[in-house]
């Protein structure tokens, strides 16, 4: 009986669907669409907060631990798991100001676009067989416009909060991010000469036997240093250094676009933890566990990897200071350069010589 | 190092001091275990000071003391003193010696040689004793207030008729 | 060249010279007194790109007036508030006030009490270099220093209440002596705790089974603890390359010019001047103590932070000779009276407080009040030191070297 009514429920609502206007028909549609929920749920908007707030909580946690505190405790049933939301209620909170000279509709946007561009390079980011938001052949090549664009929206805060701490933090950054990324595209590149394809699924899948860990050792290392500086963790935190510049670019921000700056940050940290997974550590290849489908047990090995490679660079701030300007240049075009234009060499002889 | 030994060289320092300055010396206060105080006129305080650090290798400047002299007992008229704590470091004998050289100046005209070009380090004591008793130091190379607000604008705080707000008794 | 001119027309001079700098344009910023990496305290820096060319240090936020105070307050009365200048190191300020006033009055507290001192002026030089050293891990940006330092403090800290009563400001030495005596035995909580501290820390127990309640022992033990905690900072931070990179040649304050400028403590001794009121002119009882004055020649801000570092080794040695040799007896001549009078005279008394020498000025007109009481604190002496230093350097060394000065605002302020 009650399956009868709800059929006719359901008839009735695909009359209703039938007869709406196509636009609003296709967006229901869309809401209903496989790309939608994976926006919205798994390797979309739901995970990555859940996985930002986790490594927040882990940074914190791992770090209390290194320096022989408790870390957060009380918010949350289990060891301060909800402190992050605490925090984020507090900041929301707080009231939005605007510096008097500040450029406003600039000062106001950019936070916005930054916390928007960096969740985008999860919309690249395959999880896992099929686990991808947007499939594309050149999937890591978008990854990494946006990646290189995203600095773009902090210089342009930096500019327009028109403070001398924001200002001197932004060019630190500029000098910081633009010089890293020529390593940065150069690790990169000899992976996609290895693998033969500018997308992540196909890059994951060359690596089915052998990660390209081993033969781009070099590659890895350089990937990961510069990775580091990308997203301004320790050693690398010139930009935001606070006993010199009070907090660089970030200086007069508070409230709200604060916390999409630090959102951010953490995004991005976690979009790179999993782009060395994927690029170098095999991404979702493991060994299978029986009785758990494949579907589930790839994200699952992804994961995991990525938050190894998360705890090393978050291990960092525990037992390194901070380096100057020039160190960081001069690591940058004299060391990183040189090492990775040798390790694309080794890929390509090892490519000529039929090993990959 | 005793202090019998450090009490017999500021007595040859002494000696050496009047030899050479004669009248300039106006007084010499040696207590033992206390202080050792040479009191000279504003006018040749530098040729002194010159003296000690070139002959007596008295290099390293302590600390500069302004104290505004009216209140005491005794006291004919207003003057405020400026005394200078200098030891050695450069010599290995002289490091437990701390001599003050002191020099006293009215007070409605507070005016003195700056002796910065002796004594480098007296650049920051200086410019206290300058916005705290108001001595004016001629030939300091920036005299400026240093503790004080920008916005100051009574009399100078550590001489002895200005009163602290909240302490009138 | 470095000394020709005072600090401000100097570097006016020097920036003419610096054409390499002239081709951009200056950039002035005030670098406090709200900034986490000064505190309350003012440099107003001039740079051209990354290299500054000009800083001029504008102390008195927090000055207060102490000597002002001094005339009004009593001999007895002038103790607690002359402390707040540094209460990191409130021993180390009121140490010479108290010679000084003994001196005055002639009088020379009885044995104990001389060890008693040591043991509290020693512990608050710990105290405060420990202060410095974490506080020089944040500035480098290294978190954990700080928080490990902090940590060990905590221990070092009770101890001072112990013996004080009070965990930092404890007003302990009065003139004739110390305010009371250290307690036979420590409280059975605290030494629990701290066992519990140990084991977490250094992963084994305190040798020889249970800690120590007797005063003594457990002074011992805590000072054989935190000798095994100094061992593990050296590694930590002051061997990391990273560290040494940033302050190994920043900074340099050449011998003679350190002793021009009348630099004081740990800035002298990392000069390579070896200096030290405690061996110079002997008080209390440190004549019969043995112990080392670290020197350093790099002349730069690794060498002030690692006489910093050597500084604590030798207090830890200082406070276990202390307290094998404490004598039993009174702790102080007699229970003075909030007024006392002191003979009319002048008096110059010094002694070594935790960074560098501080010096006292008192002039008694035999009231029961100071005529005038001048203070030349060690941060004031070290501040000259400071635009000779910020200058030719990066934006990024500003941090290391004020801190590798030991500069304390309010102590510079009083």
């Amino acid at each position: 009986m009650s399956s009868l009514i709800l059929q006719e429920y359901a008839r009735a609502a695909a009359n209703f669907l039938n007869e709406l206007p196509h636009p609003l028909k296709d967006f229901i549609l869309f809401l209903h669409s496989d790309t939608f929920i994976k926006a919205i749920i798994f390797p979309g908007l739901l995970f990555i907060l859940t996985f930002v707030m986790f490594t927040i909580w882990f940074e914190r946690k791992l770090l209390a631990r290194v320096m022989v505190r408790l870390g957060p405790l009380h918010v949350g049933k289990y060891a301060g798991l909800l402190q992050l939301v605490a925090d984020a209620v507090k900041l929301l909170s707080k009231e939005l100001i605007v510096p008097e000279k500040a450029i406003k509709p600039l000062y106001v946007s950019m936070p916005i676009l930054c916390g928007a561009l960096s969740m985008l390079i999860f919309a690249f980011l395959p999880l896992g067989p099929g686990w991808v938001i947007y499939p594309s052949d050149i999937s890591l090549l978008l990854v990494f416009v946006i990646l290189a664009v995203t600095p773009i929206t902090i210089l342009v805060a930096g500019w327009a909060s028109r403070s001398k701490y924001s200002f001197i933090g932004m060019v630190r950054l500029a000098f910081q991010v633009f010089s890293y990324e020529v390593p940065f595209f150069l690790a990169i590149a000899s992976i996609t000469l290895a693998a033969r394809s500018f997308n992540l699924e196909k890059i994951v899948e060359a690596q089915a036997e052998l990660p390209f860990i081993i033969p781009a050792l070099l590659g890895f290392i350089v990937f990961l240093i510069t990775a580091i500086a990308e997203v301004e963790r320790v050693p690398f935190d010139l930009p935001t250094a606070e006993q010199e510049l009070v907090s660089g670019w970030q200086t007069e921000y508070t409230g709200a676009y604060f916390a999409l700056f630090y959102l951010a940050a953490y995004i991005k940290l976690d979009a790179m933890a999993i782009l060395t997974a994927l690029l170098f550590l095999g991404g979702w290849h493991g060994p299978s566990i029986p009785g758990i489908p494949e579907s589930i047990l790839g994200p699952f090995w992804l994961i995991l990897k990525s938050l190894i490679v998360i705890f090393l660079v978050l291990l960092l701030r525990g037992v390194f200071p901070r380096i100057t300007l020039d160190k960081l240049l001069d690591i940058g075009w004299r060391v990183l350069i040189p090492l990775a234009l040798l390790n694309i060499l080794i890929v390509a002889v090892l490519i000529q010589i039929g090993l990959i | 190092m005793s202090l019998s030994d450090v009490g017999e060289i500021l007595a040859r320092l002494i000696e050496d001091l009047k030899k050479k300055f004669g009248d300039k010396i106006l007084e010499v206060n040696v207590e033992p275990k206390k202080i050792t105080k040479v009191l000279v006129a504003p006018e040749c305080i530098k040729e002194v000071a010159e003296y000690l650090k070139s002959e007596w290798a008295l290099d390293y400047i302590k600390g500069v003391t302004g104290i505004d002299l009216s209140r005491l007992p005794n006291m004919a008229q207003e003057v405020l003193e400026v005394i200078y704590h200098v030891g050695s470091l450069s010599s290995e004998a002289l490091k437990a010696v701390t001599l003050s050289l002191s020099t006293k100046i009215s007070i409605s005209d507070p005016v003195m040689p700056s002796l910065t070009s002796v004594w480098k380090g007296a650049e920051m004591h200086e410019r206290e004793v300058y916005e705290m008793l108001g001595v004016n130091f001629k030939g300091h190379p920036d005299l400026r207030r240093l503790l004080l607000p920008e916005f100051w604008s009574d009399k100078p705080p550590l001489r002895k008729d200005y009163v602290a707000p909240g302490r009138e008794r | 060249m470095l000394l020709q001119e005072g600090s401000a027309k100097m570097a006016k001079e020097e920036f003419k010279s610096l054409e390499v700098y002239e081709t951009g344009p200056t950039l002035t910023f005030s670098m406090g007194p709200q900034h986490p990496g000064t505190g309350h305290f003012r440099m107003v820096i001039t740079v051209v790109g990354d290299m500054v060319v000009r800083c001029d240090p504008d102390p008195g936020f927090v000055h207060r007036g102490e000597e002002k105070m001094c005339e009004y307050k009593t001999w007895i009365t002038n103790i607690p508030h002359l402390e707040r200048p540094a209460i990191l190191d409130s021993a180390g300020m009121t140490y010479p006030y108290v010679l000084a006033v003994e001196k005055l009055m002639d009088i020379e507290p009885p044995e104990r009490a001389k060890y008693l001192r040591v043991i509290m002026a020693e512990l608050q030089r710990i105290c405060s270099h420990l202060y410095w050293l974490g506080l020089m891990g944040v500035f480098a940006g290294h978190a954990t220093m700080y928080m490990w330092c902090f940590g060990d403090r905590e221990y070092l800290v009770d101890l001072t209440q112990l013996i004080g009563g009070q965990r930092i400001t404890h007003s302990y030495f009065v003139p004739g002596g110390v305010r009371n005596d250290a307690p036979p035995k420590v409280p059975r909580e605290l030494v629990k705790d701290f066992s519990r501290y140990y084991r977490m820390i250094l992963g084994k127990d305190y040798p020889g089974g249970e800690m120590p309640e007797d005063f003594r022992k457990y002074v011992l033990a805590v000072c054989d603890f935190f000798d095994a905690r100094l061992d593990e900072y050296y590694p930590m931070l002051l061997d990391s390359p990273i560290f040494i990179y940033r302050t190994k040649g920043i900074g340099i304050l050449k011998r003679e010019d350190a002793i021009s400028l009348g630099v004081v403590g740990p800035v002298l001794r990392g000069s390579g001047v070896k200096s030290d009121t405690r061996i110079d002119e002997p008080y209390d009882a440190y004549p019969y103590i043995k112990f080392n004055v670290p020197t350093m020649d790099g002349c730069d801000s690794y060498s002030r932070m690692m006489v910093g570092y050597y500084e604590m080794k030798e207090s830890v040695k200082i406070i276990r000779q202390a307290v094998e040799q404490m004598p039993e007896g009174p702790v102080k001549l007699k229970q003075h009276p909030v007024t006392i009078k002191v003979p009319a005279g002048e008096v110059f008394a010094s002694a070594e407080a935790a960074r560098g020498q501080c010096s006292f000025y008192i002039r008694s007109d035999g009231t029961d009040k100071p005529y005038r009481v001048k203070i030349c604190s060690p941060s004031f002496r070290n501040l000259i030191a400071m635009p000779y230093l910020i200058r030719d350097v990066r934006i990024a060394d500003i941090p290391i070297i004020y801190w590798s000065l030991n500069y304390w605002p309010v102590e510079c302020d009083r």
